[in-house]
C-alpha cells in the first residue's frame, strides 16, 4: 500500500540559503523527508559519518562556498547511497571526470527537473504526498 | 702464363671417375637474371657437366640464391661446403664473402679480405690449371673487369670461354672488358650460351688429351706452315704440347672433325688463320708478376745500372715478348723508383717488342682496367698512373715516355744491340730447345759486355752455356760472358735477307737452328752415324783449308804442332803427309781458278790419289801404313772440302828388291863417263837446289806477307760485317722510333685540335703572354676586353687598348708576379686575382697564372678575365633577400632533409634564445619539448611527405627550458635534389595566456549568472511561500530585494570580482533609501569575499527594510548606529543598533525578512545572528567568520 511506504530521506547540501529552502519546500511538498539542508562539506560529512546516517538519497550542490562537494559524493558512493548534483553547468569542471556523468539537475531548477532526477535514481515521491493538493 | 705449363695435364681426375666437363660461371650486378635464363635454357644433356657459380654477393646478407635458382633447373643447386668436390649434375654456388679455388676437382674456401679481390679471376685461374680443356668459362653481366684474366687463363689451357652480349645490359662492364681483351671465344645471350654448351659438351673428347697420331703430326706441321704463309708468324719453334692444346681448342670451336680437317680450314680461311695465330700468342701478363723476382732485380741489377751509368747514351733495356706492355711498364716504374731513391735521373730507353700488333697497340695506349690496383702498390698508382673515369688507370706520361713499343719477331728479325738489360720473362718456356738456344745466343749478341739477362722463374740458361753466367739464385738473372759471337753474326746474315731459305746447315752441323732446322739436323746426325761406322776417316775443310770437323777415326793422322794454335790442316796433319797434301791443295786451288775462268766443268770430282806414309804409333817411319789422300769437294754454299784417308799399297820402288837398271846403261856406257856426268849433274842439281831454296825462302817470305795482308783483309771484312749488323740493328731501332714518333705526331694533332676547339668554344676571355708580356694566343672572348686582332700577336699586352679599370702598370705587375711566384715553387694555383671594372660597369675577375712549359719552366703567364657582372648582381639580390628574411619579425628556420638546422633568422634567435653558432647544424627537434619530440617528428615527416603546408599549435622549447605554445607553419623547397624545409614558429604564449584568462572569466561569469538566477528563483519561490501580502506588496518587496541583490552585485563588480568592502555594502544599502544622514557607520576596512558579500548584503537589505517599515527610520528622528570590528579569531562582529523606535515589539520570527537574517545568514556564513529588543531600540548582533 502506498501509505505504508516510508518516505525517502533526502539529504540536501546547498550553500545558498534561499536555494536550500526552495529545495526543502519542493521535496517536502512531494512527500520526501528532508535532512539538512547543510551549507558545507564538513557539515554534510558529519551527518554521513554517523553510524546510521538515516539518509536514502542526496541532492548535492557542486560548489560549496568555493569548495568542491567531491568528498561528500565519494562518501555517498562508499555508503551506496544514490544522489543527484545541482549544477550551474560550468562548475562541473571541479568534479573528478568519473563523476561528471552522474545524474544532475541544472540551476535554475524547476520542481519537475528535481523530482525527475530523483526518480531516475530510484527515489520516488510517496503516493500520499503526490496526491496532496 | 702459367709458371709451369706442364701442370695443365698433371692433375686430371682419377682413372676411376669418368672425366666430366666443368662450367664455371662468373656474374655480378644484373647477373641473376642472366643466370636464371642460362640455367633455364640448359638441356638435359648439359647436366652431365659440373657447374660452379661465383657471384659478387653481399657477405653480410644471408642469401637465398641457391633456393631461388633451384627452381630454374632439375640439377641440384647448393652452396659450397668445405671439402666439396665438383660433381656432374650439381650446380655449386660460392658462398658470399668467400674465395673459392680448385685443386684437382676439390674445392677450397677461404674468407675474403676487406678489399674485394677478383674472386672470379681467382676461381677461373685455379680451375683452368686443374681442368684444362674440360673447362668452360662464362662471364655474365656485372661491373668492373673481374673475370677477364680468368677467361684468358682458360683459353690458355685450352678451355672454352663465353661472354654475355653486353648490348642493352645495365651493367656491361665485365663482359665488355673480356671482349675488349679478346678473352671471349663467343659473345652470346644466356640462351645462346645454353645451346652452345649443349653442342660443346656433346663434342667433348673422352679425355682432355688425345694421343697424337701420325696424321695429327702432319696436320700440325701443315697448320704451322699455313700460319707462316698467311700471317708471317712462325710457330715452328714453339713447344709442341701447349701448342697442340690450343690448336685443338680452335678445332673444336670451329666444329671441324679432325686436326687434318682443321688444317684444311686454316689453309683456306685467312680469318681462321689469324684467329688461331692470336690464340697461339701468349697474352697473359700482369704488373709486378712475381714481386720477389722483381725485388731481386732491383737489388742486384737496376740500382747498380742507375748508379754506374756514365752517359751520354741512355740506359737501354729490351723486353721481347712484351704482350700488352705490363712487364715493360713495370720495369720503367721500377727504374723511376730507383732514380727517385738515388736522387738523380738517368735517361732510360725500354724497347718493348712483341709479335702481335694488336697487343702492341694496346700496350701503346697504356690504359689498364681498375683491377690492376690489386697488383700495384698504391703509392705507385698515385705516382705513375692517371685515373680515368670509368675505364681504369692510364700510365702516366713519364712512364710512357720511357718505353718504345714495336712489333718484332724475336726468332726472325735482327736483334737489337748494345743493351744493358734484356728482360724476357716466361717466353722461353713456350719455345722448343733449339729455339731457346737460338734466342739465348741472340740475347748474348744484343747485350753489352757485362749486360744482364732477366728470365722468368721457370726458365734458365743451360748451365753448360758459356754465353751467360748466373748472378742470382732465385730470380733468374744472368750476366753476359765475353765469348765471341762471330758465329752468331754469320748465321744472322744467312737468315735475314732471304726468307725463302728456312734454316741452313751452318759451318757447324750442331748449330743448325730455327725453322725447319730440326729436320735437317736429324739427317745430319744420321749421316754422322753412317760415317762413324762405315766411312773411311776424313776431315771437313773449308776453302782455305781450315779444319771444320774431324770425322771418326781421322785423329790418328793429326798431331798438334809446336807454335801458336791454328786450324789449318797443314799445321795439324802428320809431317810425312804434309807434302802430298800440300800438293793436293795446290791442285785443288788450280782447278778452282780454272773453273772460274771457265776452263773446266763445274762438276766437282775427287782429286787424284796422292799417297803418303804417316808415322805410326811406335815412331818408326819405316813401319807406317801407307794411305792415299783424296780431296772431295762438298756441294755447299761455303764450298767445303772433304779430305779422306784411304788405306793404300806401298809404292813398288820401295820394296826390298829394287828395279832392275836399264840394260843399256850396264853395257854401252863407260862407267867413268857416267860417273863424271853424274857428279856434274849432281853439282848443277845442288846449284839448282840451292837457288830453288833461296827462291823458295823468298817466296815463303812474300807468302807470309801476303798471308798477313790476307788476314788483315779478312779481319777488316769481319769488322765491316759486324758494323753492317749493327747498322741493321740501328736501322731497326730507327724505324721503330720513327713509328713511335708518328704516333706521337698523330696524338699531338689530335690534342692540338682539341685545344683549338676549346679555345674557340670557351666563353672565358683568356690571353697567353710570354715572358715579356707579349701576346701569344687568345680566346675569342678576349676580344671583348682587349681590341685584339690576329696581327697583335707579339705585341706587349699593355700596349693594347682596353676598357678595364686597370693601368698598364698593374697589368705588367700581375704578369710579372705570376712568373716570379711560380719560380719560388708555389703550386699551380691562381697567383694574383683582382676584380676590376670594364666597359658598361661590367665586373671582371682577373686571374694570372704562370705559363709552364712542358719542361716545367715558367715562361710567360696566362690571364683569365672572368665576367662576374651577373654573379655580382645576383649576389646583391641574394644579400638583400637574406637580410630582409633575417630581420623579418616572424621566427624563420631552414632545415635540410635530415631536419638539421641550416640557418635561421633573428626572429627565431629572439624566440628560442640560442646563438647562431650553437644552433647551426643541430637537430630541429632540439626546439621541441623532450616528451613530444617523437610525436612532432612523426607529424612533420608526414606533413612533409604529403607536401602540404599545415599550421598547427604545438609546444616549443626555449634554451632557458621554458616551454611555450607556438604556431608552427611548414613550407618546402628543393635545391640540388635535396628537400629543404622552411619552418615558422610564432610565439603564442602571450595570446594563449589572454585567451586562458578570458575563458576563465567567461566561465566565472556564467557560473555567477546561473547562481544569481538560482538565487532569484529561490527568492521568488521563497517569497511566494510566505503569501498573505497583496500582489502589489509582493511585487514591491520582491523588487526591493532584487534591487538589493543588484546592489551587492555592483559592489562586487567594482571590487574587481574578488569581493566587496563592508562599508560599501552598507553605504549602498542605506544610500538607496536617501536617508544617509541618520545612519552612522563605524568600523575598520573589511574586504568581504563574494560568498559572504551576498548573504550579508541581503541581510543588510532586510535590516534596512525593517528599520524603514517598523524601526528607527519609520519616524522622523530615529537613528541607526552600525558598528563593526574584527575580533581575535578573525571573526567579524557587526552590531546594528536602532534607537528612537516608536513601538518595540518582537517581529514575526517567521517573516521572510527576519528568517533571512536569523537563519539565512548563519546558514550561509557559518556565523551567528541574534536580536534584542529594548524600550526604544532594537539591537541586531551578527558575527561572521572571515
Amino acid at each position: 500500500m502506498a501509505h505504508a511506504i516510508q518516505p525517502e530521506r533526502i539529504l540536501v547540501v546547498e550553500d545558498f540559503f534561499l536555494v536550500a529552502q526552495v529545495c526543502r519546500t519542493v521535496l517536502e511538498r512531494r512527500g520526501y523527508t528532508v535532512i539538512g539542508p547543510v551549507a558545507s562539506v564538513a557539515r554534510a560529512l558529519s551527518i554521513l559519518q554517523q553510524e546510521d546516517p538515516g539518509v536514502d538519497g542526496a541532492v548535492l550542490d557542486i560548489s560549496l562556498q568555493g569548495e568542491a562537494v567531491t568528498p561528500v559524493a565519494e562518501r555517498l558512493q562508499t555508503l551506496g547511497i544514490p544522489f543527484v548534483f545541482l549544477t550551474a553547468a560550468v562548475d562541473l569542471a571541479v568534479l573528478p571526470k568519473a563523476m561528471r556523468t552522474l545524474p544532475k539537475v541544472e540551476k535554475p531548477m524547476t520542481e519537475v527537473d528535481l523530482i525527475a532526477a530523483l526518480c531516475s535514481i530510484g527515489l520516488y515521491p510517496s503516493t500520499h504526498a503526490i496526491n496532496r493538493p | 702464363m702459367p709458371d709451369d705449363p706442364a701442370s695443365a695435364s698433371a692433375s686430371l681426375p682419377t682413372a676411376a671417375q669418368e672425366p666430366f666437363a666443368v662450367v664455371a660461371i662468373g656474374a655480378s650486378a644484373g647477373g641473376l637474371d642472366a643466370l636464371k635464363e642460362l640455367l633455364t635454357g640448359l638441356s638435359d644433356a648439359c647436366s652431365e657437366a659440373a657447374y660452379i657459380v661465383v657471384m659478387h654477393r653481399d657477405p653480410n646478407r644471408e642469401s637465398a640464391l641457391a633456393a631461388l635458382l633451384q627452381g630454374m633447373t632439375s640439377m641440384v643447386v647448393q652452396d659450397i661446403q668445405a671439402g666439396d668436390r665438383l660433381q656432374p649434375g650439381v650446380v655449386l654456388m660460392v658462398p658470399p664473402g668467400q674465395i673459392a679455388t680448385c685443386q684437382g676437382d676439390a674445392l677450397t674456401l677461404a674468407p675474403r679480405g676487406k678489399r674485394p679481390p677478383p674472386t672470379i679471376d681467382l676461381l677461373f685461374q685455379s680451375l683452368a690449371q686443374s681442368l684444362g680443356p674440360r673447362l668452360v668459362g662464362i662471364v655474365l653481366s656485372g661491373n668492373g673487369s673481374d673475370g677477364t684474366e680468368g677467361l684468358l687463363a682458360i683459353q690458355d689451357h685450352g678451355g672454352l670461354t663465353l661472354a654475355q652480349a653486353p648490348e642493352g645490359l645495365a651493367h656491361p662492364g665485365m663482359p665488355s672488358s673480356a671482349i675488349g681483351k679478346e678473352a671471349a671465344d663467343q659473345v652470346l645471350t644466356p640462351n645462346g650460351m645454353a645451346q652452345m654448351l649443349a653442342r660443346w659438351l656433346e663434342e667433348l673428347p673422352p679425355d682432355g688429351e688425345i694421343p697424337a697420331t701420325e696424321d695429327d703430326e702432319a696436320a700440325i706441321a701443315r697448320i704451322v706452315e699455313a700460319l707462316f704463309q698467311i700471317t708471317a708468324a712462325d710457330f715452328s719453334g714453339y713447344k709442341r704440347v701447349p701448342q697442340e692444346r690450343r690448336i685443338r681448342r680452335r678445332q673444336r670451336l670451329t666444329r671441324t672433325r679432325s686436326l687434318s680437317e682443321y688444317a684444311d680450314r686454316v689453309q683456306r680461311n685467312r680469318g681462321e688463320a689469324h684467329r688461331l695465330r692470336r690464340d697461339l700468342l701468349i697474352r697473359i701478363t700482369q704488373f709486378m708478376r712475381d714481386p720477389s723476382a722483381f725485388g731481386e732485380l732491383v737489388e742486384s741489377a737496376l740500382t747498380s745500372l742507375v748508379k754506374q751509368w756514365e752517359g751520354p747514351s741512355p740506359l737501354r733495356i729490351w723486353v721481347p715478348g712484351c704482350s700488352t706492355g705490363e712487364e715493360a711498364y713495370t720495369l720503367a716504374m721500377l727504374l723511376l723508383e730507383v732514380m727517385r731513391e738515388e736522387g738523380f735521373t738517368v735517361p732510360v730507353q725500354i724497347f718493348a717488342t712483341d709479335l702481335d700488333p694488336e697487343s702492341i697497340r694496346m700496350a701503346r695506349r697504356g690504359l689498364y682496367p681498375a683491377q690492376i690496383a690489386a697488383q700495384i702498390p698504391s703509392a705507385w698508382l698515385d705516382h705513375y698512373f692517371v685515373r680515368e673515369d670509368d675505364d681504369g688507370y692510364r700510365v702516366s706520361k713519364r712512364v710512357r715516355e720511357c718505353v718504345v713499343f714495336s712489333t718484332h719477331d724475336l726468332l726472325r728479325d735482327p736483334p737489337f744491340s748494345r743493351m744493358d738489360l734484356v728482360s724476357c720473362r716466361n717466353l722461353l718456356i713456350y719455345l722448343n730447345s733449339t729455339s731457346q738456344a737460338w734466342v739465348i745466343e741472340t740475347f748474348h749478341y744484343a747485350l753489352n759486355p757485362e749486360g744482364l739477362l732477366f728470365l722468368g722463374t721457370a726458365e734458365s740458361v743451360p748451365t753448360d752455356s758459356p754465353l751467360f753466367e748466373p748472378l742470382g739464385t732465385r730470380a733468374r738473372l744472368y750476366r753476359r760472358t765475353d765469348q765471341p759471337t762471330r758465329r752468331l753474326a754469320r748465321r744472322v746474315r744467312a737468315t735475314v735477307p732471304n726468307q725463302g731459305v728456312r734454316g741452313e746447315v751452318g759451318a757447324q752441323p750442331s748449330s743448325g737452328r730455327g725453322p725447319g732446322g730440326s729436320n735437317r739436323l736429324d739427317m745430319i746426325e744420321a749421316t754422322l752415324v753412317l760415317a762413324r761406322h762405315f766411312a773411311p776417316p776424313a776431315v771437313l775443310l773449308d776453302q782455305q783449308g781450315e779444319v771444320l770437323y774431324f770425322f771418326e777415326g781421322s785423329q790418328r793422322y793429326f798431331r798438334p804442332q809446336a807454335g801458336p794454335p791454328g786450324y789449318h790442316v797443314l799445321h795439324l796433319i802428320l809431317e810425312p803427309l804434309q807434302p802430298p797434301l800440300r800438293c793436293l791443295l795446290h791442285q785443288h786451288r788450280t782447278r778452282i781458278s780454272e773453273r772460274r775462268s771457265g776452263l773446266e766443268s763445274p762438276e766437282p770430282a775427287p782429286l787424284a790419289n796422292v799417297r803418303g806414309r804417316p808415322v805410326p804409333e811406335d815412331g818408326d817411319p819405316q813401319n807406317g801404313a801407307w794411305v792415299s789422300l783424296v780431296l772431295q769437294p762438298v756441294q755447299s754454299p761455303v764450298g767445303a772440302l772433304l779430305l779422306v784417308f784411304e788405306p793404300a799399297q806401298p809404292p813398288s820402288y820401295d820394296t826390298a828388291s829394287p828395279p832392275e837398271p836399264p840394260l843399256m846403261l850396264r853395257e854401252e856406257y863407260g862407267v867413268g863417263a857416267l860417273q863424271e856426268e853424274l857428279s856434274r849433274t849432281q853439282l848443277s842439281l845442288n846449284h839448282a837446289i840451292q837457288e830453288l831454296e833461296r827462291a823458295n825462302a823468298e817466296l815463303r817470305l812474300s807468302n807470309e806477307d801476303l798471308l798477313s795482308i790476307n788476314e788483315e783483309v779478312q779481319s777488316t771484312n769481319e769488322e765491316l760485317e759486324t758494323s753492317k749488323e749493327e747498322l741493321e740493328s740501328v736501322n731497326e731501332e730507327l724505324a721503330l722510333v720513327n713509328s713511335e714518333l708518328r704516333e706521337k705526331i698523330l696524338e699531338l694533332d689530335r690534342v692540338n685540335g682539341d685545344l683549338q676547339n676549346l679555345m674557340a668554344s670557351t666563353q672565358i676571355a683568356t690571353v697567353f703572354v710570354d715572358g715579356e708580356g707579349q701576346v701569344l694566343q687568345y680566346t675569342p672572348a678576349a676580344t671583348s676586353i682587349f681590341r685584339l686582332i690576329p696581327s697583335d700577336r707579339g705585341r706587349p699586352l699593355w700596349d693594347l687598348s682596353h676598357m678595364l679599370s686597370l693601368t698598364d702598370r698593374d697589368l705588367q705587375e700581375m704578369i710579372q708576379r705570376a712568373q716570379t711566384q711560380a719560380d719560388e715553387g708555389t703550386p699551380h694555383t691562381p697567383y694574383s686575382q683582382t676584380e676590376v671594372l670594364g666597359a658598361g660597369d661590367r665586373v671582371y675577375m682577373v686571374q694570372a697564372y704562370p705559363y709552364r712549359a712542358i719542361s716545367g719552366e715558367v715562361d710567360g703567364a696566362v690571364l683569365n678575365f672572368i665576367d662576374l657582372t651577373e654573379i655580382r648582381t645576383l649576389e646583391a639580390g641574394i644579400r638583400q633577400l637574406a637580410t630582409s628574411i633575417d630581420l623579418f619579425p616572424i621566427p624563420f628556420i631552414i632545415t635540410d632533409d635530415k631536419w638539421k638546422i641550416v640557418s635561421w633568422n633573428q626572429g627565431a634567435r629572439a624566440v628560442f634564445g640560442y646563438d647562431n653558432d650553437e644552433i647551426h647544424g643541430q637537430d630541429y627537434f632540439t626546439l621541441v619539448p623532450v616528451n613530444q619530440r617523437d610525436d612532432e617528428r612523426a607529424r612533420l615527416d608526414s606533413v612533409r611527405a604529403s607536401r602540404t603546408t599545415l599550421a598547427a599549435r604545438v609546444p616549443r622549447l626555449r634554451k632557458s627550458g621554458e616551454i611555450f605554445p607556438a604556431l608552427n607553419e611548414v613550407g618546402w623547397f628543393e635545391d640540388g635534389g635535396r628537400i629543404f624545409t622552411t619552418i615558422a614558429d610564432r610565439d603564442f604564449s602571450e595570446r594563449a595566456h589572454m585567451e586562458e584568462r578570458t575563458a576563465l572569466l567567461v566561465r566565472e561569469l556564467d557560473h555567477r549568472v546561473k547562481n544569481t538566477l538560482a538565487l532569484v528563483q529561490g527568492l521568488l519561490e521563497y517569497s511566494s511561500l510566505t503569501a498573505g501580502d497583496s500582489m502589489e506588496t509582493f511585487i514591491r518587496t520582491f523588487r526591493a530585494r532584487l534591487q538589493a541583490l543588484a546592489t551587492s552585485q555592483r559592489a562586487l563588480a567594482s571590487g574587481v570580482a574578488t569581493g566587496a568592502s563592508l562599508r560599501e555594502l552598507l553605504f549602498r544599502g542605506v544610500q538607496s533609501l536617501g536617508l544617509g544622514d541618520r545612519v552612522r557607520m563605524e568600523g575598520p576596512l573589511v574586504e568581504l569575499p563574494a560568498d559572504l558579500a551576498f548573504p550579508l548584503s541581503m541581510a543588510i537589505h532586510e535590516l534596512t527594510t525593517n528599520a524603514i517599515r517598523h524601526g528607527a527610520l519609520s519616524t522622523e528622528h530615529g537613528e541607526v548606529d552600525i558598528e563593526w570590528q574584527i575580533g581575535a579569531d578573525n571573526i567579524l562582529t557587526m552590531i546594528w543598533a536602532e534607537s528612537g523606535v516608536p513601538s518595540v515589539e518582537p517581529s514575526d520570527q517567521t517573516g521572510l525578512g527576519t528568517r533571512l537574517i536569523l537563519e539565512g545568514l548563519p546558514y550561509q556564513t557559518g556565523g551567528t545572528a541574534s536580536v534584542q529588543y529594548t524600550e526604544h531600540g532594537i539591537r541586531w548582533t551578527i558575527t561572521i567568520p572571515l
